[in-house]
């Protein structure tokens, strides 16, 4: 379901496709460490209170591990790797060749997947640079063990509960063992402009 | 979604909005290769037409979709198709099938994602005669132009 307050169907399809792009790259990174095929999902986008976003991006009460980082250079707004503990467990499983999964993330477990979500964040932001021909920087990730309705009280500080975001959601999965999880792109209202201005410049429209 | 209108005769509608009558084989290679573009993202395909419309090329048409594309391919007789992979309804490789049924030596690019590799090689076992990796950049699209207008 989209949501599309102040954005044109053309804006919203340009930024679906930007979603699309970056998510490519990162399922092909992240089919690389897990050596699974990675089927991703089409994208929604929702215009929504910052308060609303853990609700958009799972479960409220879903235990979950985000992998969360802020855009520096080239374009603003923020990253954000979210899996189910579930799948968390079961990719860890996989990483550490144990058929069984695993049913703890200790600190090192915690800290492989805060590398790996470096990876395919990096990778995402790839694409997304290649498509906007420029160069994207982003902070070192971090990573929480939460539910899905808090993950913005560790990722959005700085933002008012009220303040509207776009969230570019897309959820892919892998079959064998099941792992589920999303790929989002977030942006207040006011650092969206600039990615818009991008899009229509490369669109000839500026 | 914001088609290019193509009128039913042998005429076609350029982008520009002007009409004209079809050209005859020479006259094609004279003007350019001309295009037909075909991407569910209205964003893809304008990427797409900007890049061809700064060559000596034409696009004759766009199409959202597979049927559309089918349809637009029978009544304009392009050079070269652009065609994306993934597409709601008539996906791309059945689109590809349908346009190599009506002329085997139809010329079609395929617009793919990372991580489409099996696709592709059904791609090309259909007859695909190339294809391209989003995103793309100019050079790339040109290229292939170039190679199809020789």
């Amino acid at each position: 379901m989209s949501e599309k307050p102040e954005l044109s169907d053309f804006e919203l399809d340009a930024l679906r496709e930007t979603a699309n792009i970056g998510t490519g790259s990162a399922s092909i990174a992240l089919s690389a460490l897990v050596g699974q095929k990675v089927t991703i999902d089409v994208p929604k986008t929702s215009v929504v209170p910052v308060r609303q976003v853990g609700d958009r991006i799972s479960r409220a009460d879903e235990p979950v591990i985000g992998i969360y980082s802020s855009l520096q250079k080239g374009m603003s707004g923020n990253i954000l790797f979210v899996l189910p503990q579930t799948s968390a467990f079961a990719l860890m499983g996989q990483l550490k060749n144990r058929d069984e999964g695993i049913a703890h993330l200790g600190k090192e477990e915690m800290e492989l997947l805060k590398k790996l979500g470096s990876v395919v964040c990096s990778a995402y932001l790839a694409g997304l640079a290649k498509l906007f021909e420029q160069r994207i920087e982003f902070r070192t990730p971090n990573i929480v063990s939460t539910v899905g309705s808090s993950i913005v009280d560790f990722m959005l500080v700085q933002i008012a509960d009220d303040e509207e975001v776009l969230l570019i959601s897309v959820a892919f999965n892998t079959e064998t063992p099941r792992i589920d999880g999303t790929f989002t792109l977030l942006f207040t209202l006011s650092t969206l402009a600039p990615l818009l201005e991008k899009l229509r410049r490369k669109m000839g429209m500026a | 979604m914001d088609y290019h209108q193509i009128s039913g005769s042998d005429d076609a509608e350029n982008v520009s909005g002007q009409r004209r009558a079809s050209p005859s084989a020479d006259e094609a290679i004279a003007m350019g290769v001309k295009v037909l573009i075909v991407d569910d993202s209205l964003f893809m395909r304008t990427m797409i037409k900007n890049v061809i419309l700064s060559t000596d090329s034409q696009v004759v048409g766009e199409a959202g979709s597979g049927e559309e594309a089918i349809q637009l391919y029978g009544r304009l007789r392009p050079n070269l198709v652009f065609l994306d992979i993934i597409m709601p309804g008539i996906g791309g490789i059945e689109t590809l099938k349908e346009i190599k049924a009506m002329n085997n030596a139809a010329t079609v690019v395929m617009c793919t994602s990372l991580g489409q590799d099996r696709i592709i090689a059904e791609a090309v076992a259909a007859g695909a005669s190339d294809f391209i990796t989003k995103p793309f950049n100019k050079d790339e699209i040109i290229s292939v132009v170039r190679k199809i207008g020789g």
